[in-house]
């Protein structure tokens, strides 16, 4: 019998690897049917903020204006189709299916095998955002040069990279977030309900469901201590060239890695009292 | 290799009280149960065993394999595996494990089964040489190597189980542990499963725990056979002895001329022959006795009753795990802890 003939280096290269290996296999699985390709990934978190920007034309046309108070119809729908944009990059809670897996028993296997779990949900996201990426850079090019007005480019390149990593980091954010919420599996019930409201939640902290220009300014104030602020309202106003958030730029950061810091301890937690709650349902 | 000392699992339930009034309770303040799936278990194997664990549904077979692969802690006792606390295993040691679940599919639903393997191969470090290799043999030996890059959905409940086995045993394990495998399974898909398993035991030594509730599993693929009821060990022996008071033992059934006597079984003299009458039917009789006896024992029968069918069987492995389960033990094979 040869024992295992090899040894486990612990480093971040295997990991890595093993994370690359797994973004691969997400690949082939979210690549398996054509059409829910198209739906859950090249279409994926568009329709609310189309369906946002319909909001806004259809009610700038009453006589109070929405968009009135120095707000220009034009700049809150510019908002909003970047937003789409930038949204494909934020991690999404359906991305997930642990808390199912947890449900059926389907995570019983994971845990005899030798790597910790999280690589496969590291491995979605590094796919989630390679392919989201693959869309969105062609798609806002394009778009820039059609109809400028309505879906402008960025400012210049390095608010373009500003921007983006705020956004990566904030999509980690949402990931280890909702990685938290779909363990929660190993104590309830009522997962798919909790992720829906913090979805919601999350999304309009993160002004992705209304334009941050139309709440009060102790609300954004307020907003600006939460990671979904920095993950999309910021970035938006970073690739415009704002001036004000570029000076927030060091600051988001911080909260941001903050964030990362705080939700990673809090996913470890939940992950090892729920690991030892487990019953292995299902065998 | 494993060992289980003194081992207690207990579950945590919440009570459902029935009604509207037990519902409006439930949700202000639920009542718990405690379920005790395994009591004070002791169990070793050594390397290169293969176990068979039967017990009926609850008897705690499959938590005993929960927690001997480290799935779920035990609330009392010692699980060991590969001389370390099973539910503390470093990769090391889950590196050179494996579980097979039969009825929790591990590979992905929308895929080939070939793109988990390579996820498995990049897990579990094989040198590609050896993740190619293995895979040929393996595919080739469970008669499935044209399935590989067929979507798991559209492939039979065998091929699929047989695609969960060869994941299992990339690696090269020294422990599996096999929970129900050929669960649902046809005849053919299931000679061909524990034909590979008892030959992967006989050429790499593995240690293969196989839980079952087809004795025809069992008796095929093991060496040792533990039966469990209610949590607890009832059984634990070599199967050979198992096979030897198989086959020291005769069960004839006996057909008798619907239109005959109604036969007196008083008159029969049964223990003379050592003989016990087990079953009884409308125009049917089931005895059992030594084997040795049996030859007299056909002839009186014809000399007594009008008999129109008879048929000398080996008792069935089956019908002596009933007696354990009944007993408790069994008389010369194995012993009751």
């Amino acid at each position: 019998m040869s024992t295992v003939a090899f040894e486990f280096a612990r480093g971040p290269a295997r990991l890595s690897r093993l994370v690359l290996r797994a973004a691969a296999w997400e690949l082939r699985k979210v690549a398996a049917f054509r059409a829910g390709f198209w739906l859950k990934e090249v279409f994926r978190n568009l329709a609310r903020p189309l369906v946002m920007v319909c909001v806004l034309m259809s009610a700038s046309g009453l006589p109070q204006g929405v968009a009135g108070d120095g707000v220009s119809l034009q700049h809150a729908v510019a908002y909003m189709v970047v937003v789409a944009l930038l949204e494909k990059l934020v991690f999404h809670d359906r991305c997930l299916d642990l808390s199912d897996q947890i449900f059926q028993g389907y995570v019983t296997k994971y845990f005899t095998m030798p790597f910790p779990y999280f690589v496969l949900p590291a491995g979605r996201f590094v796919q989630h955002i390679v392919l989201q990426a693959a869309i969105v850079v062609p798609a806002w090019t394009v778009l820039s040069l059609v109809v400028p007005a309505w879906c402008p480019p960025p400012a210049d390149w390095s608010s373009a990279a500003m921007a983006l990593c705020l956004v990566l980091l904030g999509s980690a954010c949402f990931l280890l977030f909702y990685f938290t919420l779909h363990a929660l599996a190993f104590w309830l019930d009522v997962v798919w309900t909790t992720l829906v409201m913090a979805r919601m939640i999350a999304l309009f902290c993160g002004g992705m469901v209304l334009p941050p220009m139309f709440l009060p300014e102790r609300v954004q104030a307020a907003f600006a201590w939460t990671f979904p602020w920095w993950t999309v309202a910021v970035p938006v106003q970073l690739a415009a060239g704002s001036s004000e958030a570029r000076a927030d730029f060091g600051r988001g950061l911080a909260t941001l890695a903050c964030w990362l810091a705080a939700l990673s301890i809090l996913a470890a937690l939940v992950w090892a009292r729920g690991r030892r709650r487990y019953a292995g349902s299902g065998m | 290799m494993l060992e289980a000392r003194a081992l207690r699992k207990v579950f945590r339930t919440s009570v459902r009280e029935e009604g509207l009034s037990g519902f409006l309770k439930s949700l202000v303040a639920r009542r718990h149960r405690e379920m005790v799936a395994l009591e004070a278990l002791d169990l070793v194997v050594r390397r290169g065993e293969f176990v068979g664990l039967i017990g009926a549904n609850g008897a705690g077979k499959t938590t005993l394999v929960k927690l001997l692969a480290g799935i779920v802690p035990a609330t009392s006792g010692e699980a060991m595996l590969l001389s370390r606390d099973s539910f503390h295993l470093r990769d090391e040691e889950k590196a050179r494990l494996s579980l097979v679940m039969g009825q929790r599919s591990q590979l992905w639903w929308d895929i080939p089964a070939i793109d988990s393997f390579h996820l498995l191969r990049e897990i579990y470090r094989v040198p590609r040489a050896d993740f190619e290799r293995r895979l040929a043999r393996f595919a080739e030996r469970l008669e499935v190597a044209d399935k590989l890059e067929v979507q798991l959905r559209h492939l039979s409940l065998g091929q699929r189980m047989k695609m969960e086995i060869i994941g299992a045993f990339l690696h090269d394990p020294e422990v599996v542990f096999l929970d129900e495998p050929t669960i649902g399974l046809d005849l053919v898909s299931r000679e061909t499963i524990r034909r590979f398993l008892v030959e992967h035991n006989q050429q790499r030594g593995a240690t293969i725990i196989l839980t079952s509730h087809d004795i025809e599993d069992i008796e095929a693929t093991c060496k040792r056979l533990v039966i469990l009821e209610k949590g607890r060990v009832i059984h634990d022996g070599d199967i050979v002895a198992l096979a030897h008071e198989l086959t020291s033992e005769r069960l004839i059934e006996v057909h008798l001329e619907p239109a005959g006597v109604e036969p007196d079984l008083a008159l029969l003299p049964l223990d003379e022959h050592s003989a016990r009458l087990v079953g009884r039917g409308q125009h049917s009789l089931s005895f059992i006795l030594p084997a040795a006896r049996s030859q007299a024992f056909v002839r009186m029968l014809f000399e007594r009753l009008q008999v129109r069918d008879l048929a000398v069987e080996r008792r069935p492995l089956e019908d002596l795990v009933k007696q354990i389960f009944a007993t408790g033990r069994v008389a010369g094979a194995g012993r009751k802890p």
